[in-house]
């Protein structure tokens, strides 16, 4: 591996350079104000409103990036998904279906300022989907506390034991852990690991799978973060989380 | 839309603004909604034109357009749709600027394009 020039960026210092890529929702609807936009309460994102001659109440949305370049098109009801995701075990095919997958592809990169611990365990899901499919490679997951890991031993049981991921969580240690094994659990207690709910996949080799959840709680149950597939980045966080924590 | 019950006097005639280009131009999705957004916008780029053909007739479907599918949209309105809807002068082009601007409709030509926008986009239905 190249060494880096510079040491790599903490989780904070990923969500703020994140923060600064602008991006524009245009959102195309009858409702001049569709409320649901609004509750992604999004940090980056420009949002647009663009008027569509019918009374009727769904529209849809146009992403584009800082270069203003087409990124994506959902419709609204779909972007809802977003906040009521369907949660299900990694290895479920039918819910993670392409079209879901792309729609977080899509949502990439945008800073979402208060979404709570179900939505952005969707995201979780995905990410996981992912090492699931690919079965190999590392995933390194920040649980935050150990405690919160409690509910998700049986899913990591059975991605341990069922691929070849290289699996390491991290967590302060507020819950006596029951071995996983397959599962490397670092203890710690700094205040990055407590702070900051992550999800590291390097690809397994294949750089268009890498994928990343960054998610800072900056209330209690609520976070700020963005998540990404972009295989430069999630190696800069790796090797973040890796030279530090592992 | 007046009906003619029965009682012509005069032969039927067609109404002057709907001629057989325009319903040629109806005959294809894109285009269509094309005219759509034109009911809202007299003058857009054709930039935006292709994201809301793109996006806005697959709001029913699941999953997201990509860029691609996007794209073909705003090669196939630049080369094949936008032409044709400038010969039956339903829109201008200025290539210059990346522009098309909505022509002044007859009455029935608007009416029309209206009622097939409330059909094909589900406005009054359940």
């Amino acid at each position: 591996m190249s060494s880096h020039p510079h040491s790599p960026p903490t989780l904070g210092d990923a969500i703020s350079t994140v923060e600064k890529r602008r991006q524009t929702f245009v959102v195309y609807s009858s409702d001049d104000d569709p409320s649901i936009v609004d509750q992604f309460a999004l940090q980056n994102v420009d949002i647009v409103h663009r008027r569509l001659p019918s009374d009727r109440p769904n529209g849809f949305v146009v992403l584009r990036n800082e270069a203003d370049e087409f990124v994506g098109s959902i419709s609204l009801d779909e972007l809802e998904l977003l906040l009521e995701p369907p949660i299900s075990r990694p290895w479920n095919d039918a819910v993670l279906a392409e079209g879901y997958r792309a729609l977080y592809e899509v949502l990439s990169h945008t800073v979402f300022t208060s979404l709570d611990r179900r939505q952005l365990l969707g995201t979780a899901r995905e990410i996981e989907n992912r090492a699931w499919r690919v079965g190999e490679g590392t995933l390194w997951v920040g649980f935050q506390r150990f405690s919160a890991m409690a509910e998700q031993v049986d899913v990591y049981t059975k991605l341990a034991d069922e691929t070849a991921l290289e699996i390491h969580a991290f967590g302060e240690d507020d819950w006596e852990l029951p071995p996983i094994p397959g599962v490397t659990c670092h203890t710690n207690s700094a205040d990055e690991i407590g702070r900051f709910w992550f999800l590291l996949f390097d690809g397994g080799g294949d750089d268009d799978q890498a994928c990343a959840l960054v998610a800072e709680e900056c209330s209690p149950g609520e976070y700020f973060g963005f998540w990404t597939y972009d295989h430069d980045l999630v190696e800069e966080l790796t090797a973040h989380v890796r030279t530090t924590y592992a | 839309m007046e009906a003619n019950n029965g009682c012509c006097e005069e032969p039927c005639r067609r109404p002057t603004g709907l001629t057989d280009d325009v319903f040629g131009v109806l005959r294809e999705e894109p285009r269509r909604y094309a005219l759509y957004f034109l009911l809202e916008y007299e003058t857009v780029s054709i930039d935006e034109l292709a994201d809301v053909v793109a996006g806005w007739r697959r709001v029913d479907g699941f999953g997201i357009v990509d860029r691609s599918e996007r794209d073909a949209v705003h090669t196939a309105l630049l080369h094949r749709h936008l032409p044709t809807m400038a010969a039956a002068e339903l829109l201008t082009v200025d290539s210059e600027m990346g522009t098309v601007t909505r022509t002044n409709w007859p009455t029935d030509v608007r009416e029309f394009v209206e009622l097939a926008h409330d059909a094909e986009t589900g406005v009054n239905t359940v």
